[in-house]
């Protein structure tokens, strides 16, 4: 059974309402009441250069953090699989266990979800205007499901 | 609130954007684009030889989205650099800073255009030191050392420095596995000769040479104690017209002594092209001169690591290098073990590889069953000296 593990270790039950392979994206859903959420950034305005944080539990480890520069972002980046998607290439040390945490600027907002790995030093993120409209998505979705 | 992390992102991204006006996109060969850094207004643009695979037909990606036809005015494989000409002018060219206030751990950002917008890694320098001599003979001024990641397609790109000026051209293809830098000072001389040359000269001796120990009574009488044993001479070769033969140990070369190959490829400098220099050997036991015309090597191609990896969809397909995701098949580091590694004393240097006919046999299998459809070939060159 999928669970969701907070921070402060309760676990919950998760049912999936929405994926995307091509993309690498879930949706996942929870009961539960006053969840804290993340406060969001501007992926559209990432610059190269600028630095970003990459919150997830590699190999296990529990919120661990890299940080590191964006290499550059957009579709037709080179020698990455699906190119012709969004992507923010990342130079950070990203390891297996990082894939769909937080991708954070500066000030903590969210500016995409963390994807995939090309290598010890370079990453990948979804960008979160796409993780948006994937969720928008997912959202009409149940509604209609729900109101039928 | 801008805090200190705020302040310095904001500051990188903006040194990025100062540098990236003479920042261009070189589609030189096939698969992924590279780098070059506008050298001047009127049209040049310096890049790196191993990316640009042919002379002519090659298009320059300008940073307002503009593309022009560009061609080759020179290269020098030695040192991995290229110099184009692009139609016509109007061009941004690059600050280059001579890099004298560099120093181990400063911040270093590479920069790459491989796709329509500029795109950068982030690193600090990792070592500096004295000038080196690649291992396909060229002479660099400064060794620069940085940790910077060498994205796809950031090969000819700029090291740019805190202030946004440009310190050094990236490469793949000197060094494996490290990101070494040509410095500017190096980057201008290069330019400097291709401009007036077209190429860097190298001498050319056609031997394949190995350091050996002299028996007591003649390092006694030549006042050394090691020379360099020819192990081949290449068939046609300056060393054979000379009268260089198999079992020959040159001691001495244009009055300086031979201890080691390094002696050897200082000595076979481009000034040396045509000039006939007498070299001292041991033959039979007993000390000769002879006289040998330098020739000019001729380069036949080079690696080009950046295509050299994987299927672009596994881990390692990264312009660094990954050893580990290359060459497994063959136990072989790299493209070129001897380039790979440097240059060693012991090392062979003229027939130290197959022929071209079995080095062409060798890389049609190999590719065929490790390589995906369409990927480019890297000839190599012959270290012959």
């Amino acid at each position: 059974m999928l669970r969701v593990v907070l921070p402060d270790r309760q676990t919950l039950p998760a049912t999936v309402i929405a994926s995307d392979p091509d993309r690498d994206l879930a949706a996942l859903m929870v009961v539960a009441s006053d969840l804290p959420t993340v406060e969001l950034g501007d992926s559209r305005s990432l610059q190269p250069g600028q630095w970003v944080m990459a919150v997830g539990h590699p190999w296990g480890v529990a919120g661990a953090v890299t940080g590191g520069v964006v290499i550059g972002m957009g579709a037709g980046l080179p020698e990455i699989p699906r190119a012709h998607h969004e992507w923010i290439a990342l130079d950070l040390h990203m390891r297996p266990g990082h894939s769909g945490g937080p991708l954070v600027d500066v000030a903590g907002r969210l500016v995409g979800i963390n994807t995939m790995i090309a290598g010890p030093d370079v990453g990948f993120a979804v960008p979160l205007h796409v993780v948006a409209r994937f969720l928008k998505r997912a959202l009409a979705r149940q509604e209609r499901v729900r109101s039928r | 609130m801008a805090n200190v992390l705020e302040t310095l992102s904001n500051d990188l991204a903006a040194t990025v954007q100062a540098a990236s006006p003479a920042v261009v996109r070189v589609e030189g060969r096939r698969r992924v684009p590279a780098t070059g850094v506008i050298w001047s207004a009127d049209g040049l643009i310096v890049t790196a030889h191993h990316v640009v695979r042919r002379d002519e037909r090659i298009t320059i990606g300008l940073p307002d989205g503009s593309t022009r036809p560009a061609a080759v005015v020179g290269r020098d494989p030695s040192t991995d650099l290229a110099v184009l000409r692009v139609e016509g002018g109007d061009l941004t060219p690059a600050a280059w800073a001579s890099g004298d206030g560099l120093g181990v751990g400063q911040l270093v950002l590479a920069l790459g255009r491989p796709g329509r917008s500029v795109q950068a890694t982030l690193g600090i320098v990792s070592a500096l030191g004295e000038s080196w001599r690649t291992p396909a003979g060229g002479q660099i001024d400064r060794y620069l050392q940085t940790d910077v990641v060498m994205y796809p397609g950031f090969s000819g790109g700029p090291l740019v420095d805190a202030s946004g000026q440009v310190i050094g051209l990236n490469t793949s293809a000197l060094l494996r596995g490290v990101s070494v830098s040509i410095p500017a000072a190096t980057v201008r001389a290069v330019v400097d000769t291709l401009l007036a040359h077209g190429h860097v000269r190298r001498g050319y001796l056609g031997v394949g040479a190995q350091p050996v120990r002299l028996p007591e009574a003649l390092a006694g009488q030549i006042g050394q104690e090691t020379g360099l044993l020819i192990a081949s001479v290449e068939p046609g070769s300056p060393a054979e017209s000379g009268g260089l033969m198999l079992g020959d140990t040159i001691v001495a070369l244009d009055g300086h002594p031979m201890h080691h190959i390094d002696d050897l490829l200082t000595l076979l400098s481009g000034d040396r092209v045509g000039k006939a220099v007498p070299v001292r050997i041991v033959r039979g036991g007993q000390v000769q001169d002879v006289t040998v015309v330098i020739g000019e090597r001729v380069w036949s191609g080079s690696p080009d690591p950046d295509l050299g990896g994987d299927d672009a969809n596994t881990l390692g397909a990264t312009e660094h290098g990954d050893v580990a995701g290359r060459g497994s098949g063959s136990g072989r580091p790299g493209p070129d073990p001897k380039r790979g590694r440097g240059l060693r004393r012991g090392h062979h240097l003229a027939h130290g590889r197959p022929d071209r006919h079995e080095r062409a046999r060798h890389r049609r299998s190999r590719d065929a069953a490790r390589r995906p459809a369409g990927s480019p070939d890297a000839p190599r060159d012959g270290d012959r000296l």
